[in-house]
């Protein structure tokens, strides 16, 4: 495929993710939280960053929807930190797909996600360091 | 996602099927809308691909996943479209029909080479060889294996299975069912070829062509092949397969002046052995190019090419079956006997009905026979006996102190008298 297929296949996929985006304020809205347009195109953009340096690609509809979806409702986010927190999030979600081997699903890593974060009062760092990482330990090993 | 490096384009060049879509892309002649139209489909069948291989349980999945599902369209579709029509007939089609189609009619080609090749399969182990080669046997095993695990839908390209087994001439590297159909069809024309020959010749071939042809990983067919090749140039029976000695060095000699000479009797033997499909006549025919290749690399010692059988390298070239020795206390009271006898012609019948061994034949002439005696004694043995004692007496080793039994001393004076041909 040449690349500039490829760089307009790209931005084509991000209008569909920035568009994704502004719907879910219409569902966020209700529990405090709303992304600008900025905030919206800094997430896009890092989407294809996590994605390009955890050596993944995307297909289809992505994940941000889903977990926009899945963490709104948290009461550890907030208008202050929600662009942050979401961020991170994504950083955190494909890192797993990765050291889980692909075992877990989307689903399944985006709702432990989200029981983890809840169950540590918001904590990024524990969600990172220990739960996480101890959870796709025992899934690599089986157990 | 890297491109794949596609070679310069000539007219009526042959595309390897994972590179073929790609070729059409680039030199078809699509404008650029039916071009973005076909990237477009290609990025939707890639989203397909990966929504079926990971059961919908994931929206993204590592790039070198991905790489290979995306070799798997191009070899799916590729191989469909090869066999669709020309460069420019395959070019007009895929303009034409969306690629989900194709993609699809190429998973339904796919499933039909498969039984093919299935097909294929069945014939090889109907006509496999068994010479208890471990390399050509667990080759066997793995293409049995190779139908339950290749995976048409998502990775077409790939060869699920360990194919140790060396033959005559190797397939050239391709993907998937592709690869395994070309070996499969080499892998029956050999064992066909050697389904020609008396398995314990070949045996017996094998066994001076390695040291351990059981476990070594060679070509069973070749050193066959080679040597039914050099029987027919002598003209002789192609089926013995043992060329020895001079009529090693006479075929050296012969393949060294004259090129043709191997072609023909290439050709030959193909005709002995009722080889008449054209597949399989240019498979043995470049087999036979290979060979006269090694004949001119090695030159004088290229006799070494032809080989006997490991049996007659040790043996000097016959067999001796020595019968049962006699009981010690028997042996003695023939000894007795034959002391007591005043008649050289009653010993010699007493010899004759009595000694079945080499064994008890030497401890007997060591004993009870002198001088001119031994020579009756030779005129009463046959041809084999007198060498097998001829062999035994030459790898007897004796210090200057001690003396050559007599017996020895008189068959070889006897031999060079040049009796019964010896």
């Amino acid at each position: 495929m040449s690349g500039n297929y490829f760089l307009e296949l790209v931005s084509r996929q991000k209008l569909a993710r920035v568009e994704e985006l502004r719907q879910c304020n219409d569902f966020t809205c209700r529990f405090g939280l709303f992304l600008s347009e900025s905030q919206i195109q800094s997430l896009v953009e890092q989407v294809f960053t996590a994605l390009q340096e955890t050596g993944r690609i995307e297909f289809g509809q992505g994940i941000l929807k889903r977990l926009v979806y899945e963490f709104a409702p948290s009461p550890y986010i907030m208008q202050a930190n929600y662009e942050d927190t979401l961020l991170e999030l994504l950083d955190i979600f494909y890192y797993f797909k990765n050291d889980s081997l692909d075992m877990l699903s989307d689903d399944e890593l985006i709702i432990l996600m989200a029981k983890y974060f809840n169950a540590c009062q918001g904590s990024l760092d524990y969600l990172r360091e220990t739960a996480l990482s101890e959870l796709c330990r025992s899934v690599r090993f089986g157990l | 996602m890297a491109d794949l490096i596609i070679p310069g384009f000539r007219a009526g060049q042959e595309f390897k099927s994972e590179e073929y879509l790609q070729a059409l892309l680039r030199f078809g002649g699509l404008s650029q809308a039916e071009e973005e139209r076909v990237q477009n489909e290609l990025w939707l069948l890639m989203e397909r691909q990966v929504r079926k291989f990971t059961l919908g349980d994931s929206s993204s999945v590592p790039l070198e996943t991905a790489e290979k599902l995306l070799k798997s369209i191009f070899f799916t579709l590729g191989l469909y479209l090869k066999n669709q029509g020309g460069f420019e007939a395959n070019a007009q089609l895929v303009k034409q029909t969306s690629l989900a189609l194709l993609f699809q009619a190429g998973q339904k080609h796919l499933a039909q080479i498969k039984e093919e090749v299935f097909a294929l399969n069945t014939q090889v182990r109907q006509t496999a060889v068994a010479l208890g080669n471990i390399s050509y046997e667990d080759t066997l095993a793995e293409l049995d294996q190779f139908f339950t695990a290749y995976d048409i839908a998502s990775l077409a390209h790939e060869i699920p299975c360990m194919l140790d087994y060396q033959l005559c001439l190797p397939c050239p590297d391709g993907p998937g069912i592709e690869y395994i159909r070309d070996y499969l069809s080499r892998l029956l024309m050999e064992n066909q070829f050697l389904g020609h020959f008396d398995k314990a010749k070949i045996s017996a071939l094998l066994e001076n062509y390695t040291q351990s042809y059981e476990e070594d990983l060679i070509n069973m067919c070749e050193p066959v092949f080679i040597n039914a090749v050099g029987l027919e140039i002598l003209g002789q029976d192609i089926f013995e397969l043992e060329i020895r000695g001079e009529n090693q060095r006479r075929l050296a000699a012969i393949l060294a002046d004259s090129g043709p000479e191997l072609k023909k009797a290439v050709d030959g033997v193909c005709l002995k052995l009722g080889i008449s499909e054209a597949k399989a006549k240019a498979y043995f025919r470049l087999a036979g190019q290979n060979l006269q290749s090694r004949v001119e690399a090695l030159g004088d010692k290229s006799a070494k090419i032809f080989i006997s059988f490991k049996q007659s390298q040790e043996d000097g070239g016959f067999k001796y079956q020595s019968g049962r020795p006699m009981d010690n206390e028997d042996l003695q009271a023939l000894i007795e006997e034959l002391r007591d006898c005043r008649i050289l012609e009653q010993k010699l019948e007493l010899v004759k009905k009595r000694i079945h061994s080499l064994d008890d034949l030497i401890e007997i002439m060591k004993i009870c026979f002198w001088q001119e005696e031994f020579f009756s004694l030779f005129e009463s043995l046959d041809q084999v006996e007198l060498l097998a004692l001829l062999q035994i007496a030459q790898k007897n080793q004796y210090s200057p102190a001690e003396t050559i039994p007599g017996w020895e001393h008189y068959l070889r004076n006897y031999l060079k008298a040049d009796r019964k041909g010896v």
